[in-house]
């Protein structure tokens, strides 16, 4: 019998479950796995009474019909319900309309709204990195424009309805204008009410300098820090050498040796090219063993980019499933959803696009110029203390993330992998094929690749099953 | 998590959607902005 709450939402025994649309299946060390790309919960092991029940849906079957026709079920129907209403939530299967409607009104109701602030506090850097798309110059944001971005992003985000603003203080490299952000941290977090909107700072830094203070600062909580770094030793030093020239591995290492000591695990971020590709494994390992979380974005050219960092979809399938399959041999106890994000997704959210831009979030360079992402920072789209920040966003013409939505994009709005890559990234399409609406270069890798991080996932399910703890 | 009760395995996290999850960062330490609100994924219902 569906209990009462199920009720409520017209479940009767006449109910037939249904999966849902996208849901995809596998086998792992012989358990069933389901995942639903339209799903909030990744990936899930179906076994026991769930997987009865899981049969019993595929073949069309009633809850009257499951009732009668599972031994379990007809002793202790309570058991059936709960395990529907598990599955349910679980987006495994879909009971009523009204049911699915619930549980998105109830994810909804869950979130908090975050705008996103990009801050260009200089476009210098003491790194030489071929692959960077942000055009050097000798220029430094000073302190009353960066105090004037945190007051403006709060006002306009309190008018449009977000409840924080996460500030993500970039460069070039930021920490060469560690005294003026250092100023402003202080400064901001002594005025902690803006326009009642909470502001939350992240550092994204090569962690080549990491200055005391922000060590004690991220140590204190009050900052995230983000590092760029692209594999072990020869792995990122080819494609991340020092200005003065060298590599800039060693001094790195010793600054996350310097933060694991104080407590602060900082999130690396790794940019694979054809170059580094092959270190992954090595990269991966160095993370797991540290308890680091770390990304794999992918190489976005630029028209200075060198040939030799060109990614080939063929090969980078191929170190990227060698990497993952290190990951398997060796599975982590934290949670893969925790520990690793492939590109933008992640196997939990589904999205219509790659990421927010034109609707939560803004880059603001050196002299105040407002544009929709860094890697577009030569199109202005307004000036902070002219514009609303986020109206100048929404209003743009550059890009319209409406009409960008992976459904309307063809070739994508028929694969069945579109809500987990959204499309990838709208402005690396739009250089490459002069529109939007095309699959990103990079869609034969994620088709090649994302079955085996969904095997991953299921991997490390079976790995909790028999024991190993689950640490997040 | 194992449920025993329904065979039912799954990570028990919080959706990695950072801004509502105290212990993970992921897209504020990220250089992208936050994906897309989910409730513009199409649904089969």
């Amino acid at each position: 019998m569906p209990s009462t709450d199920l009720e409520n939402y017209g479940v009767s025994k006449s109910t037939r479950p249904s999966i849902p649309g996208l849901a995809m299946f596998g086998q792992s060390e012989g358990l069933t796995y389901e995942f639903n790309p339209r799903g909030h919960h990744g990936v899930v092991l179906i076994t026991g009474k769930s997987k009865d029940v899981m049969d019993a849906c595929q073949q069309g079957k009633s809850i009257c019909e499951m009732l009668n026709g599972i031994p379990w079920a007809q002793e202790k129907p309570e058991a059936l319900s709960a395990t529907l209403k598990q599955m349910a939530d679980l987006e495994l299967i879909k009971l009523t309309s009204s049911y699915s409607r619930h549980l998105r009104q109830e994810l909804k109701k869950a979130k908090k709204k975050t705008f996103y602030v990009w801050l260009q506090s200089t476009d210098s850097c003491n790194l030489d990195c071929s692959y960077c798309y942000i055009e050097k110059t000798p220029m430094f944001m000073q302190y009353g424009l960066a105090s004037q971005v945190i007051f403006e992003a709060g006002k306009s985000a309190a008018k449009h309805g977000f409840d924080e603003v996460v500030v993500k203080l970039a460069g070039g490299e930021p920490t060469l204008s560690w005294k003026m952000l250092n100023k402003l941290l202080q400064q901001t977090m002594a005025n902690a009410a803006h326009q009642g909107v909470a502001v939350r700072f992240n550092v994204i830094t090569n962690g080549v300098i990491l200055p005391q203070e922000m060590l004690d600062l991220a140590s204190e909580g009050q900052i995230s820090i983000s590092l760029s770094l692209d594999g072990v030793g020869h792995w990122h030093d080819i494609q991340r050498p020092l200005k003065s020239g060298g590599g800039s591995f060693g001094l790195i290492d010793a600054n996350i040796d310097r933060l694991l000591a104080k407590g602060v695990k900082s999130y690396i971020l790794t940019t694979v090219t054809q170059l580094n590709s092959p270190g992954l494994s090595e990269l991966a390992e160095y993370c797991i063993i540290r308890d680091l979380g770390f990304r794999f974005s992918f190489y976005r050219e630029v028209a200075s980019s060198p040939k030799e960092l060109e990614n080939e979809n063929i090969s980078l399938s191929r170190h990227l499933e060698e990497c993952y399959g290190w990951i398997r041999d060796y599975m982590p106890d934290k949670s893969l959803y925790k520990l690793h994000r492939f590109g933008d997704m992640n196997l939990k959210v589904p999205k219509a696009r790659s990421c927010g831009i034109a609707s939560k979030g803004a880059t603001v360079d050196t002299q105040g110029m407002i544009s929709i992402c860094q890697y577009e920072m030569s199109k202005p789209v307004g000036k902070v203390g002219d514009v609303d920040m986020i109206e100048a966003v929404l209003n743009q013409t550059l890009y319209d993330p409406v009409a960008g939505r992976v459904d309307n994009i063809p070739v994508c709005r028929d694969c069945e992998w579109r809500y987990v890559c959204g499309g990838g990234c709208p402005m690396l399409t739009n250089r490459f094929f002069g529109t939007y609406l095309h699959p990103s270069p990079y869609c034969q890798m994620y088709k090649t690749v994302l079955p085996t991080l969904v095997e991953l996932h299921a991997a490390q399910l079976v790995h909790y099953m028999k024991g190993g703890e689950e640490s997040v | 998590m194992f449920d025993q009760e329904t065979g039912l395995v799954f990570d028990t996290g919080e959706q990695a959607v950072t801004s509502q999850c105290d212990e993970c960062s992921e897209c504020d330490d990220c250089d992208c902005v936050d994906c897309t609100d989910d409730d513009d994924v199409d649904t089969d219902d």
